[in-house]
């Protein structure tokens, strides 16, 4: 048995403040080296024993990694606070799946501490905003001492914490194009209680002319190794015209093509029971927020 | 609500400790900090059951750590809870245990300079456990040839043989309940589980142990009752109870797992005495959870009823599976046959208890011990006899209840009293009207994907566990108060505050009394050494029972004050009163309708002190002869999601017949506390393990171990309280009850209100979304199938 009330094991805490700096301690420290950002899932590893660093690396110190601008695509630096993104999505709709998985988060501490770029790099099946950015078809920007590179976000994810990061490469942003019109997104999950990662968490992002679905992107959480796409349900309804016996059909798809488990917060039986609802949910308000 | 009879009882007045709890100022166990004090871990059994075949400790002692092992630890077997009589005492453990009975039972401790270095070594003990067969349902816990925990325990002095893992066994018969069957119309019967919920309280478990030059010891513990700390230890380390000092310290909450010395602090002590210097010894979150859990339940419950709705016969049998250490099983059980058959009259009745061994965390007391398993089956039972009698769910329940007048044995067969207060019929009546109960309509007229349905419960706790007989349970209080020589009181007792405010209920009834302003009386830090025993805070007993004996020594004080009193404003003592002056911040001694004849509380403690008179000071020990029931109603209003099985509590409304309100705010956030713990029990929290290792599910992580929180609770404008206007005539002020009460009807009412959403009865506690959808989808099919 751990101790999680402290940090048992020594380690170097450092804080670089430029992007340079970062990049040579990475290359200096290589494995022995983990990045801290908000910490809400570091610490736990940490406390847990699960990761024992000789060094932690404070990348929010970097102002580059903090700042959020738009250039047609929305710029989210990777150390940018989840509350400042939320109050962000709160005053642009256009993003209302990324504003909506936020919100869902009940834990104050972690909205206040928790990074975007953390909860991303994390990589964790259930991550609310990488479900949502899946949807709005993000792009991170990783940065090594070799260079730069653009990855979207569905090849980015590996399997259960896994990443498609290099060592010694850091994410600097999140990109997240600009939304086409007639499109409406929406982030839905089920916990255990309202502080609680999800069970299942379901995002959707529909174009629509009013009747027909004229492309969507959906994604599921917490029903497999990583936040998946439903490209399946996603040709089904392309061009579309949306009516129950439509949905039903969907929803019959979302339940096959999702590999849910059995584990501590919920069943595989459950999980792809409430998988059609769900994702019905989740497309119903998604395609409400597109007639307004 | 302010009470005219009174000054301060009744009115919302601010705690003494509040502003140094919000503001962090206030000190618990693990801010003790001494010189040189060292730092200890325990090492833990990674095993369920396993005998420890070798420990080597060198490494750790060339770390500098300091060690105990079995060996260097007192072989006495005793049991950690001491509120019993000796003679119905289990004992089965021992300091450090040369067996380990569930995974995360402490086996070897350290102690080093900083608790890092305590965590090295740790890793540096080199212990070899021999792996036992292990079992993990009290079922299969019973049937020949399982792993078997305890050969033998203590019960008193006598050794008691233990087969089939059964800890302990317990009956109770009146009348009986074949013939009474029989003469029903209508015999209804159900099976229903409760989970081993997680206590959660916001301290884990805290001791700090400093040996004295002269071979005591001091000792600052998270406890519920300093007194039974200190005997135990005087008794397990050989130490006479004058050098042992246990110092009252702040708790951090408890719901019941403070009643018993924790498993730590005779580890602490036994590594203090080694070192010779003091150690603190703080559990992790996950060793807290290793450590205790609430009793679960499994009942099978059987009514019989007359068409008009009277009970003719009830017969409740209960498994209680207690994990690996028997700590109050027996008066547990006694406890649960008690609330069975004080909810509702029984001609003829049975109750059968079976307490068993299994490979998993003890369980002990967790608000309401017992009441609200028992209270979830029977009150899910009185709706589904009125269900099949087509009567109202109400008026059941006001049929049958154990009312005014009626003898009642609330805590178990040996302690029986006569109700002399009761709010049962308003509580119901009045919320009936609040919550809007006429049109709930019955589940059949609901469609839909979501759902509400209204529940009602009612329940009772007892205020203590006072009788007029001795029984197996000791109870009892003893307070001192004395009037300093500025007209400002002190209050000493050993009683202890769990959060609810009961120190203050106790600083207001000698307020009260004594006519002195509430702020110039001031709870006193208390310790072993200090004060005459109390027997523990808990049976929510703190108001009932420790509040009259301050309120007895109250009583005493204020025959000296007048006496001294009428020494000097010449006035028969008799003919004296004594109000507070809020002009002049003082209790004014004075004969009514004679203005001159006045006398500050100050002025006559000062005279006293310089004429050489003596201090105002009494001191009382007191047995309250009841335990008068508080009652408790609870409406929910609940929406079922057909398609996902979430439940979402809407709307409630909370009662309790608590006699006279000390303080209605605090009370009122007693049935708020109460309301949420009940809605996790029924529909959220269990400590499951994982069969292959028996390790918890969750891990002892809270990340994992859910509680409901403001968040998942009905918004405040939804959430309703009131009091019954009773007074009992037993209690202080007429004061009973409320901490446990608040928590005993909430699950059945829960329950209720989801088959008055949907129609299923569900009797399988926690009731979780995953469970509500197979049931869901069970009935589904079976109506398929019917038509």
């Amino acid at each position: 048995m751990g101790n999680t009330r402290i940090l048992t094991r020594e380690f170097e805490y450092v804080a670089p403040e430029t992007m340079p700096e970062l990049l040579a301690l990475l290359d200096r420290y290589g494995p022995a080296a983990t990045i801290i950002a908000g910490g809400t899932d570091v610490v736990p590893q940490l406390k847990y024993e699960k990761i024992s660093p000789d060094y932690l690396i404070d990348v929010t110190k970097i102002a580059e990694l903090r700042t959020v601008r738009r250039d047609g695509a929305l710029h989210i630096g990777a150390a940018v606070r989840l509350r400042d993104v939320k109050a962000y999505c709160r005053d642009n709709e256009t993003y209302a799946c990324l504003g909506d998985a936020l919100g869902s988060i009940g834990q104050a501490q972690v909205v206040n501490m928790g990074t975007l770029g953390g909860n991303i790099c994390t990589a964790s099946p259930a991550a609310d905003s990488a479900l949502a950015l899946l949807v709005l078809e993000a792009r991170v920007r990783l940065i090594g001492s070799g260079g730069e590179r653009v990855v979207p976000l569905d090849a980015f994810f590996r399997g259960p914490k896994m990443t498609g990061m290099e060592p010694g490469e850091v994410m600097a942003e999140i990109q997240v194009p600009a939304v086409v019109d007639h499109t409406g997104s929406a982030f839905r999950k089920i916990g255990r209680v309202a502080g609680d990662i999800s069970k299942i968490s379901c995002a959707v992002a529909v174009q629509s002319d009013g009747e027909r679905c004229l492309s969507c992107r959906i994604g599921m959480g917490a029903v497999g190794p990583t936040p998946m796409r439903m490209p399946g349900v996603e040709q089904l309804l392309s061009g579309r015209a949306i009516d129950a016996g439509v949905m039903d059909e969907a929803a019959d798809r979302i339940a096959a093509d999702i590999s849910p488990l059995t584990d501590v917060r919920s069943t595989e039986f459950y999980r792809r029971r409430v998988s059609r609802v769900l994702f019905k949910d989740t497309f119903d308000q998604a395609w409400k927020r597109v007639q307004r | 609500m302010n009470d005219d009879r009174f000054e301060v009882i009744g009115r919302v007045t601010r705690r003494q400790d509040g502003h140094a709890m919000v503001t962090g100022r206030q000190l618990y166990s693990s801010d003790i900090s001494l010189p040189n004090m060292l730092q200890a871990r325990v090492l833990r059994s990674p095993y369920p059951h396993a005998r420890i075949a070798a420990i080597d400790t060198s490494e750790a002692e060339r770390l500098g750590a300091v060690c105990i092992t079995p060996e260097d630890v007192p072989r006495v077997k005793y049991n950690e809870r001491q509120v019993s009589v000796p003679a119905k005492t289990y004992r089965d453990r021992t300091v450090l245990p040369d067996k380990v009975r569930h995974v995360g039972q402490g086996v070897v401790a350290v102690a080093a300079r900083t608790e890092a270095l305590a965590d090295r070594a740790l890793d540096a003990l080199d212990v070899e456990f021999e792996s036992l067969p292990a079992v993990f349902d009290p079922h299969e816990a019973m049937r020949d040839g399982a792993p078997q925990l305890h050969d033998a325990v203590l019960l008193g002095e006598t050794v008691l043989p233990i087969e089939r893992n059964i800890a302990c066994y317990r009956e109770a018969v009146e009348g009986d309940v074949a013939r009474g069957l029989e003469e029903a119309d209508l015999v209804v019967e159900n099976e229903f589980t409760t989970g081993r919920a997680y206590h959660g309280q916001l301290e884990s478990k805290a001791v700090v142990c400093r040996p004295e030059a002269d071979g005591g010891i001091t000792v600052w513990a998270t406890a519920q009752s300093i007194h039974n700390t200190r005997q135990l230890l005087g008794s397990l380390f050989d130490i006479p109870l004058s050098k042992i000092n246990v110092q009252r310290v702040p708790i951090g909450g408890s719901f019941g797992s403070s009643i018993q010395m924790n498993s730590s602090v005779a580890v602490c002590v036994a590594l203090a005495l080694k070192a010779q210097k003091s150690v603190k010894l703080v559990l992790t979150r996950e060793e807290d959870m290793y450590d205790h859990c609430k009793y679960p339940s499994n009942i099978h419950l059987t009514y019989g009823v007359k068409r008009d709705g009277t009970l003719t016969a009830g017969y409740l049998k209960t498994v209680v599976d207690i994990g690996g250490h028997n700590i109050q099983a027996y008066p547990l059980l006694g406890c649960m046959a008690g609330w069975f058959v004080s909810l509702y009259r029984l001609p003829h009745l049975k109750f059968e208890g079976t307490a068993v061994y299994t490979n998993k965390a003890p369980a002990c007391a967790m608000q309401g011990y017992g009441n609200p398993q028992v209270t979830f089956a029977v009150e899910s039972m009185m709706d589904t006899i009125a269900e099949e009698l087509d009567i109202d769910p109400i008026d059941v329940r006001l049929k049958n209840y154990v009312g005014l007048g009626e003898t009642f044995w609330g805590q178990g067969p040996t302690v029986r009293s006569v109700i002399r207060s009761c709010g049962v019929e308003e509580m119901l009546l009045k919320g009936k009207a609040m919550v809007g109960w006429e049109g709930r309509g019955s589940s059949t007229s609901k469609t839909g994907r979501f759902r509400r349905g209204i529940g009602v419960g009612r329940g009772f706790h007892t205020s203590g566990t006072g009788a007029p007989t001795p029984g197996e349970v000791i109870d009892y209080s003893t307070a001192m108060v004395k009037i300093n020589e500025d007209g400002s009181v002190d209050c000493l007792t050993a009683l202890m505050c769990h959060g609810g405010g009961t120190l203050d209920a106790g600083a207001k009834m000698v307020a009260e009394e004594l006519g002195v302003p509430l702020d110039r009386v001031g709870i006193s830090p208390s310790n072993t050494r200090s004060t005459g025993y109390d027997v523990c805070t808990h049976a929510t007993r703190g108001v009932y029972c420790g509040g009259a004996s301050l309120l007895r020594a109250a009583q005493d004080v204020k025959k000296i004050l007048f006496d001294f009193a009428s020494r000097i404003i010449d006035v028969n003592p008799d003919a004296l009163k004594v109000r507070p002056d809020t002009n002049r911040g003082q209790g004014v001694v004075c004969l009514p309708g004679a203005p001159a004849k006045r006398i500050t509380v100050a002025e006559v403690a000062k005279t006293a002190q310089i004429k050489g008179w003596g201090s105002i000071i009494a001191v009382v020990s007191h047995r309250q002869v009841n335990c008068p029931p508080c009652f408790v109603v609870n409406f929910v209003e609940v929406e079922v999601d057909t398609a996902t099985g979430q439940i979402r509590p809407m709307r409630a409304v909370a009662a309790v017949d608590a006699g006279t309100v000390i303080n209605p705010d605090l009370a009122a956030g007693q049935l708020e506390g109460g309301l949420c713990r009940g809605i996790g029990l029924a529909l959220l929290e269990d400590t499951t393990y994982k069969p292959d290792t028996g390790e918890l599910t969750c891990g002892g992580y809270l990340t994992d171990y859910k509680v409901y929180t403001a968040q998942d609770m009905p918004s405040l404008e939804d959430l309703s309280t009131f009091f019954a206007d009773t007074y009992e005539p037993s209690g202080p002020f007429g004061a009973k009850g409320v901490g446990e009460a608040a928590n005993n009807a909430t699950a059945g009412a829960v329950a209720n209100a989801i088959y008055n959403a949907v129609g299923i009865r569900l009797t399988e506690a926690p009731i979780t979304p995953e469970r509500v959808l197979s049931a869901l989808t069970r009935d589904a099919e079976q109506l398929q199938q019917g038509r």
